[in-house]
């Protein structure tokens, strides 16, 4: 009955499609949850993204056994840290855009101010992008990292790595993703 | 990864493992050799990770949250699910928390915490827990429940009071003399119903008196009774404790037996005693012994201090504190010089009375301090007196008993005690006769302030003065009284009356003031003719003539200038106008404006200085759209600087969209303009929903919701700051809260679909699908059309924001799309099967997301409620056309199922093989499946749903993946 166990459990066998149907519940829902969220926090702190999957993941999936096999979960954070990163990049295009004095005059409600800069954040996606085209595994370990806030061993456990393997892979994205931010702003601010 | 990639990758990982910079440099030069452009990437990537890690990149802002203490937000205790920290001591910490069953409702947890357990915390917190227990008061926060946490802690519950300290509420919302004295009775009444209980709180101060608003009018409630002490029996066997020699209480508030070395004997006078210092830093703003000076002391002079040195009282603390004067008393909306004469006399005596170092001179008891209280706010005698000279004797012969024999003393205190006998009654006598006396010149002296109030523009003060006015009794031959007091109420009216229309047009979106010119024109013209000053029909000469000499004359012109500014073309107010400021520059500004000349307009304005602004017309001009943005911030800059004290200047600065751009400092400095506004003017709910508004982007929820709080109280007919104070608390995840609010907006206007939506998500969200499903449906009768994707056109970005919609109108298909499955969940499928049927008349979207989902789930609800589950099954005769409705959808949802298959059949196959699985095996939908069921249906019918099935069947078939991949490894 619910579409996201449905989905889930469905996909319980099958790899890579997941987030496209996944995707726009989970961001629907992320969005919401992160809206109320840092409306909530006090200044200074951040968002706890760990919390808000976690939560999204209570919310849309059933608790029936079978459905939270972990390869469900696997697809489920998948399209969640996607959504989470849609959601941020988003708010940031718009808060940029704001700032510039483009689009509307008025703040829209949705932009809740919580999260990064927009343009480090801006700035790290595109970043990201592009990484995800030289290596999609590493790729998807930040994805799952940062914007799901997943711990390593979870990350892992997702992409099927070893947790060396995966701590490897972080320490060389983070490297490389943070020289390509790093040399954007400088080709920006001379 | 590209090979060069790869290589990049594993060199990196090898000098990384390096310990030491020389391995890593001998590493480096060899596995690069003479690669300069490799050797280059990889001292780039290990430079970025150094400092990367160093930097925290990538850690925040998303961390991963650190390992949860043993409580804090999002723990469960019993029922209890914690929320933010709200308070923490010495032992306790305390939560704000959801208790889930049996009832819903948010409250306040008090638990120990972690170490702090020993035996004789937990002594003093079961203590409190009973103390609180015994009590059941209004201004007393109530215990709920208690127990232990898994760990052991105790832990209880209490009534949650959202509140802020006594003195912060009466200084942020400037609350009179009066209205401080109104909130104190009260506190007395709550800490006499502890006495009877046999219960001294023992540290009473204004943290522990907070107040909350209940239905908009303030409540105090008193809590934290952590270290209360039971009277008559100990509350529990290991008396609580207070480590022999340590006073326990908070300095300032405590009472000279408290500070005694040994503080075994303390009564409920002490309380009385802390009343007293709290009554006292009410009115003065400081508390006997300041602040300042218990930091300087050491701590056993400070006990000294307590126990020992008179205070002064507070008229003469009030005169002592030079130039702080002007801000206490702007916080009390009083005038310095009034407000020491105010609490000279009997304020004075009743804060002495409870602040005898002596508690046998103290009032008896709670209930007699707030008794005096009252008689003095009804204007009866009080209880307290001055202290007699005999008293005063009586103290210096104790201060100097070795300068004094026995005998001397005592023979002066018997005849100075029986004069002053004497001198009561006489004066109690002599009280009565002056009194019709005293009621016309207090009525005199409370005219000339009102009228001094609204010719200085105070209109807070006006409102006070003419309450005190109004408290007077009058005998019969005071007319010329009553025609003045008559006259000041007129025209406090008219100032109420033009507020109001400015008011009423500042809270409009700028689309819906367009909208509302000509409302406002006629409200205007109203007002005026209301007030005796017929524009446009009397010659402009009389109606100016008439306008000079009044005590108003400036809100007047004012007025006129506003209404000007709507309707240029209004016949003689031009002249008018001319007439009352004749003033060559505003003249011309206003011929360009009668005469339509926006360019000769702008022209002048460039031209303008300072000089030429009053208040009102730079405000009504720094609005007015033929002007360009920097202009108009220009204009009203220039006016801010030489009229600092316009309450309207402050607010238009407010408005000004520039500042609307979401730069954090522009809309803090918006914020800043918003409480500059309201200093001016702490009554206008105008200025606080825009504080709220400008607060709406920031972090500052709380003082969000705060603002909109204010607003409902100062406007409560005011159906969006409702609607906007619902949508911040349902923002806030505030459920239970945000639901008055909603109602009350939805109450004063029934028509907005934003409420109603926002009102469904509430619902929904706290499992209500019967009532989200009702709202949602109330929201969607008030789209154009009854169609949701016209909304999204519709819903406008500066409607949006002006409405405070909550998420977009995607949300209504979102909730739109789970309510049928809460309405299912809750046994309700002909509810959700209606619901289906609306919703999907409503949608043209054919996304497959919604579509899909809605048709499956309404053909679910079409079978179960067709076949009669569920506590609203339809009548069996309705239960066909639900039935074949249900064939409709899922026959539409398969269609979608095999397009989508056929989109891209190696991905999407076993995706449809699964789903098709599921749909053949589905519980929901046995009673339009089962061979024995269909067997039952009309011969037509039935071969649909055979027809059906068999191609759900097909589909499984043609999409069977040719081999099911094996489970990855470490699935169970």
């Amino acid at each position: 009955m619910n579409e996201v166990t449905r989905i889930l459990s469905d996909l319980a066998n099958g790899k890579g499609h997941a987030a496209e149907r996944l995707l726009p519940l989970v961001y629907d829902e992320l969005r919401r949850l992160a809206a109320a969220q840092m409306a909530r926090e006090k200044p200074g702190q951040t968002l706890d993204a760990t919390a808000l999957v976690h939560e999204a993941y209570l919310r849309l999936v059933d608790a029936k056994p079978q459905a939270a096999s972990w390869d469900g979960r696997a697809h489920f954070f998948a399209a969640a840290a996607e959504a989470m990163r849609r959601i941020l990049v988003e708010n940031a295009r718009r808060k940029k855009r704001l700032k510039h004095g483009g689009g509307r005059r008025r703040v829209p409600l949705e932009d809740v101010a919580a999260e990064a800069p927009p343009d480090d954040l801006l700035a790290l996606d595109e970043a990201l992008t592009q990484f995800a085209e030289e290596d999609p595994v590493k790729a998807r370990l930040v994805q799952l990292r940062f914007f799901a806030g997943l711990s390593i061993e979870d990350a892992a456990e997702c992409l099927g790595l070893s947790r060396a393997t995966a701590v490897r892979h972080w320490t060389y994205a983070r490297a490389w993703l943070y020289e390509k931010v790093r040399s954007g702003e400088k080709d920006e601010n001379p | 990864m590209s090979p060069e990639a790869d290589r990049v990758e594993s060199i990196f990982a090898a000098a990384l493992a390096k310990t030491s910079p020389e391995e890593r440099a001998t590493y480096l030069a060899e596995a690069c050799a003479d690669d300069d452009a490799l050797r280059q990437r990889v001292d780039a990537l290990l430079r970025a990770s150094d400092e990367a890690s160093g930097a925290s990149f990538l850690t925040t802002p998303h961390t991963p949250a650190a390992a949860p203490p043993s409580e804090g937000p999002g723990t469960r205790i019993g029922p209890y699910k914690l929320l933010q920290k709200i308070g923490e001591g010495g032992m306790g910490v305390v939560y704000m928390a959801d208790q889930e069953h049996p009832v819903r409702r948010r409250v306040a947890l008090k638990v120990i915490k972690p170490g702090m357990d020993s035996a004789q915390v937990v002594a003093r917190f079961e203590a409190e827990r009973q103390a609180l227990a015994l009590m059941d008061h209004p201004n007393i926060a109530r215990v709920l429940d208690a127990g232990t946490t898994d760990s052991g802690r105790p832990f209880f519950v209490m009534e949650l009071v959202k509140g802020v300290p006594l003195t912060k509420f009466c200084d942020d919302d400037r609350l009179t003399p009066r209205g401080r004295l109104e909130l104190f009775v009260p506190v007395c009444q709550a800490l006499q119903h502890a006495h009877q209980k046999g219960i001294i709180h023992r540290d009473v101060k204004p943290s522990n008196v907070l107040v909350t608003l209940y239905d908009g009018k303030p409540v105090p409630k008193v809590i934290d009774f952590g270290v209360a002490k039971a009277l008559h029996q100990p509350l529990t066997e290991r008396t609580m404790f207070t480590a022999f020699g340590t006073a326990v209480g908070t300095l300032e508030y405590m009472s000279p037996e408290q500070a005694e070395v040994n503080a075994l004997d303390v009564d409920t006078r002490s309380d009385v005693y802390s009343l007293g210092v709290l009554l006292y830093e009410l009115l003065t703003g400081t508390t006997p012994l300041t602040r300042q000076r218990l930091r300087e002391a050491a701590y056993a002079e400070v006990l000294r201090l307590i126990r020992e040195e008179e205070p002064p009282r507070p008229s003469t603390r009030l005169t002592q504190s030079g130039e702080e004067l002007p801000a206490i008393s702007a916080r009390r909306q009083t005038e310095p010089a009034r407000l020491a004469k105010l609490l000279r006399g009997e304020l004075d005596w009743i804060v002495m009375k409870a602040l005898e170092k002596d508690r046998a001179r103290r009032y008896e008891a709670a209930s007699g301090l707030a008794r005096d209280v009252e008689r003095y706010l009804n204007d009866e005698a009080v209880e307290a007196c001055p202290p007699s000279a005999g008293y005063r004797l009586r103290k210096f012969a104790r201060k100097n008993r070795a300068l004094l024999t026995t005998a001397t003393a005592f023979a002066l205190l018997l005849a100075v005690g029986v004069g002053a006998v004497t001198w009561q009654v006489a004066d109690r006598r002599r009280e009565r006769e002056a009194a019709a006396t005293k009621a016309r010149q207090a009525l005199q002296s409370a005219l000339d302030e009102a009228e001094a109030a609204l010719k200085a523009d105070r209109p807070a003060d006006v409102d006070t003065a003419l309450d005190q006015a109004d408290q007077r009794q009058l005998d019969a031959d005071a007319h010329d009284l009553r025609e003045r007091l008559a006259s000041v109420k007129k025209d406090r009216e008219m100032v109420r009356r033009l507020e109001k229309i400015l008011e009423q047009r500042w809270s409009l979106s700028a689309k819906e003031r367009t909208l509302d010119a000509s409302g406002a024109k006629a409200q205007y013209a109203e007002a005026f003719r209301g007030y005796g000053l017929a524009v446009g029909d009397e010659p402009a000469e009389a109606i100016a003539e008439a306008v000079r000499p009044s005590r108003i004359a400036g809100v007047l012109i004012d007025g006129l200038g506003e209404w000007f500014f709507l309707d240029p073309k209004q016949p003689g107010l031009q002249t008018l106008l001319d007439k009352l400021d004749p003033n060559p520059f505003r003249s011309a500004v206003r011929e360009a404006l009668a005469a339509d000349q926006p360019d000769r307009l702008r022209e002048l304005v460039a031209k303008a200085d300072g000089t030429q602004w009053t208040p009102g017309f730079a405000a009504a001009l720094g609005l007015h759209s033929a002007l360009p943005d920097p202009e108009r911030r220009r204009i009203l800059q220039t006016a801010w600087d030489s009229h600092p004290n316009s309450f309207s200047l402050a607010l238009t600065m407010s408005l000004q969209p520039s500042g609307f751009f979401a730069s954090r400092e522009s809309a803090k400095e918006l914020a800043g303009w918003c409480r500059t506004a309201i200093a001016l003017r702490p009554r206008s709910a105008v200025a606080y929903f825009y504080l709220s508004r400008a607060l709406w982007g920031s972090k500052d929820q709380d003082g969000r919701v705060r603002a909109l709080r204010k607003v409902v109280q100062l406007a409560p007919e005011f159906a969006r700051a409702h609607a906007l104070l619902g949508t911040a608390l349902v923002s806030k995840g505030d459920l239970d809260d945000a639901l008055t609010p909603l109602r009350k907006a939805i109450e004063l206007d029934p028509g907005n679909r934003t409420t109603h939506s926002t009102m469904a998500v509430a619902l929904a969200r706290k499992g209500d699908w019967h009532g989200a499903a009702e709202s949602l449906r109330r929201a969607r009768a008030s789209l154009p059309e009854g169609r949701v994707d016209t909304a999204i056109t519709d819903n406008n970005p500066d409607d949006s924001y002006e409405e405070g919609f909550l998420d977009g109108v995607p949300q209504i298909l979102l909730t739109g799309s789970r309510i049928p499955i809460g309405l299912m969940q809750v046994g309700r499928p002909m509810e959700a099967f209606r619901f289906c049927q609306e919703l999907r008349g409503l949608t043209t979207s054919d996304d497959f997301v919604y579509s899909d989902t809605n048709s499956y789930n309404a053909a679910c609800a079409a079978a179960l409620a067709s076949s009669g589950q569920g506590l609203d099954a339809p009548p069996p005769a309705e239960r066909p056309a639900v039935r074949q409705q249900g064939l409709k959808w899922l026959t539409a949802d398969l269609a979608a199922w095999r397009k989508y298959a056929a989109a891209d059949p190696v991905k999407k196959d076993q995706i449809t093989h699964k789903t098709m699985n599921h749909w053949l095996t589905d519980p929901d939908l046995t009673s339009v499946r089962d061979e024995a069921e269909l067997a039952k249906l009309p011969g037509e019918e039935r071969a649909k749903w055979q027809h059906l099935w068999a191609d759900v069947k097909s589909l499984r078939e043609r999409t069977r993946p040719r081999e099911l991949l094996p489970p990855p490894a470490g699935v169970k």
